[in-house]
């Protein structure tokens, strides 16, 4: 236990090196309170924002106030996530329909999908990992090898809904996405499996994978729209990929023989490598729940024994892309304990959860910690449930009612949903 | 300011050694004489000194129930409620299906809020709490049946029913009606909350329950003499 903190407070300080080293703190106004953001009006991060609607607003005097919506102070309008700054922490953002559609939609909670519902709209609150994420994408040397970013935090925090917010980021950059919503679906669901024809060893998921390739296929259209494969890939006697056929066409015949759709996804994130290091497209690699790549599956194989992830074809190609071997792209995941074994759930650190032989192989990496609300977070929060009508009880909309329900769930985030259901 | 805080919930036996047995072991039937005032659970009336004239200074005072709680959401019917659905003891599983009860119910009337026009709107009840006292009070029965044996021969006699009797049988409706065999694997939060969603427009099995028993009493209407 002793050690696995250790290591975590060094990586932390050498991302704190790491951080200092490329000036983020001079190029945004890094300050840990909110409201001396608001006041120091001379901060970079003040004069560099376009959209200050909510928070000049703040300075209006009494008279002014008086007009203000209520939305306007636990709500931004600013739903492009590559303009959101330290002014933004702790409001709420709405997602477009279609581009939550696209990514988000798979990895989150069914209860937070049912919230959405409720709400009728997608909105993300923007909050501090998310943003520090943005610095270090915004500021890392893309000719090294990806940088590997690791979300960690007590379950229910929000670490999904925070790699939800970094996927928004991208797309709206315009990288190009490789991304499991939720490892668990590779690993726990109830699948048909078959023998790899590449490596007998490695075991399929035939129905899985061509759904990724789909699922890849519709997200990336554009990126892929004018790749082509550098190798010409021999599936058997008959059937091979020629050097230089689009890519959408090796994507075509992975969809159609589904016996080398998991191969396939091999050969795709070949090409997406040798593609990103000639620098023809940026990639983002997100994994919910990486450490699920070591554990056990819940399949078992024709002995009866049980399947380790490793074995599996998918799980063998996605940590391939681990490797320094490419650049122009980064790596961001989350740690979860959900995507542990049950008997391994204890703690949330990225050392215990992914193993002595997963913090190896993913060593070097920034982890950056979802904790709690804030202050101004959580009364951000129950203000968008109040005007959202979740909290019916009218006593819930008055201060005591508030503090109440902070006390309760001690701002948890996931705590203080199921809290405010019943009020 | 602390030991006077103390003083005061001592007074009114929010505190007191005396009752602690009672407080742990729950006892059926009355415990107390009539000379007891039910003990407080208002948390601002609590936070105040009591008057110089104030009748709790001499008055004895109930221990204060181990369910009942300070808390801005508590409400005593709703922990009434929860006891009559309650099944081999498990109070927690019970709280968390009330609670489930309340966000499906709340689900329910946000979703139709939001289709609805913005005239339309302002008819809709949205706080679930309303809907729950709606609904119970709907389900009150006027009159109920009992048994009177007369020359040999037991006679079902329509009698009035008292107010504290007609709140339990109400209650005893909703939930019967959701306890059913037919629906076993739906979970009790969704029937519950359509249930009292029926009920509150005057929809649903336990109003039907109700009016079934009103039925029967009109036709023992005759017998009605023989509760003399």
């Amino acid at each position: 236990m002793i050690t696995e903190r250790i290591i975590v407070k060094y990586c932390k300080v050498l991302a704190t090196q790491w951080r200092q080293s490329i000036r983020l703190s001079s190029s945004i106004g890094y300050q840990p309170d909110c409201n001396s953001t608001f006041s120091d009006t001379s901060s970079p991060a003040f004069q560099q924002s376009n959209h200050m609607s909510t928070v000049s607003e703040l300075y209006k005097t009494e008279t002014q106030r008086e007009h203000i919506n209520i939305r306007s102070i636990f709500r931004t309008d600013e739903s492009d996530p590559t303009k959101h700054t330290m002014v933004h922490e702790g409001l709420f953002y709405r997602v477009p329909d279609n581009v939550f559609n696209l990514f988000h939609a798979a990895g989150l909670r069914k209860d937070f999908q049912k919230m959405l519902k409720a709400f009728q709209e997608v909105c993300i609150m923007i909050r501090k990992p998310a943003l520090e994420v943005f610095d270090i994408l915004e500021n890392v040397n893309y000719n090294h090898p990806p940088v590997k970013i690791i979300l960690y935090g007590k379950d229910g925090c929000g670490k999904s809904i925070t790699l939800a917010h970094v996927v928004h980021y991208c797309y709206q950059k315009n990288w190009m996405i490789v991304d499991i919503p939720w490892t668990g679906y590779w690993l726990n669901r109830q699948a048909e499996i078959s023998q790899s024809t590449h490596n007998p060893d490695r075991l399929n998921f035939p129905a899985l994978s061509s759904a990724w390739l789909q699922l890849f296929r519709s997200r990336n259209l554009q990126h892929i729209n004018d790749l082509t494969t550098t190798k010409t890939y021999v599936w058997s006697k008959r059937e091979t990929t020629e050097e230089g056929t689009p890519l959408l066409e090796l994507i075509d015949f992975g969809l159609n023989r589904q016996r080398f759709a998991d191969d396939c996804i091999g050969a795709l994130l070949r090409e997406i490598r040798i593609r990103a290091s000639e620098k023809r497209i940026k990639v983002l690699m997100s994994i919910n729940g990486v450490n699920a790549f070591w554990q056990n599956t819940t399949h078992k194989d024709a002995n009866k024994q049980i399947i380790p992830a490793s074995k599996l074809t998918i799980v063998h190609n996605f940590k391939k892309m681990f490797q320094p071997t490419w650049n122009n792209g980064a790596f961001v995941g989350t740690v979860d304990t959900n995507a542990n074994s049950v008997s391994q759930r204890e703690k949330q650190t990225p050392l215990y959860l992914l193993g002595k032989e997963g913090f190896e192989f993913m060593d070097p990496f920034i982890p950056i910690e979802v904790s709690n609300y804030s202050e101004k977070e959580v009364h951000s929060c129950l203000e968008y449930y109040i005007d959202r009508l979740w909290i019916q009880n009218p006593k819930g909309h008055s201060d005591d009612g508030k503090k109440e329900l902070i006390f309760l769930s001690n701002k948890h985030p996931y705590e203080l949903t199921r809290l405010c259901a019943a009020w | 300011m602390a030991l006077t805080g103390m003083k005061n919930l001592l007074l009114r036996g929010v505190f007191c050694k005396r009752h602690a047995a009672l407080m742990v072991i729950s006892v059926r039937g009355k415990v107390y004489s009539n000379d007891y005032a039910p003990a407080s659970n208002d948390m601002e009336d609590l936070s105040k000194p009591l008057a110089e004239n104030d009748p709790r200074r001499y008055q004895k005072i109930m221990a204060a129930y181990t369910e009942h709680t300070t808390s801005v959401n508590f409400d005593p019917l709703v922990t009434y409620f929860t006891g009559v659905m309650l099944k081999k003891g498990r109070k927690h599983k019970a709280r968390e299906v009330m609670d489930k009860t309340f966000e499906n119910i709340k689900r329910i009337q946000l979703e139709k809020y939001h289709k609805a026009d913005e005239a339309e709107k302002a008819k809709i009840e949205l706080n679930p709490r309303k809907i729950f006292y709606n609904a119970v009070e709907n389900c009150k029965p006027v009159l109920k049946l009992i048994q009177i044996l007369k020359g040999g021969v037991a006679y079902q006699v329509p009698v009035p029913c008292k107010e504290k009797e007609q709140l339990s049988q109400s209650i005893k409706f909703i939930v019967s009606s959701c306890k059913d065999r037919e629906r076993n694997k739906i979970p009790m939060c969704d029937k519950l909350a359509y249930e009292l969603l029926g009920a509150a427009n005057y929809e649903g099995r336990a109003i039907r329950k109700k009016q079934e028993l009103h039925r029967a009493c009109e036709a023992n209407k005759a017998y009605s003499h023989y509760r003399w």
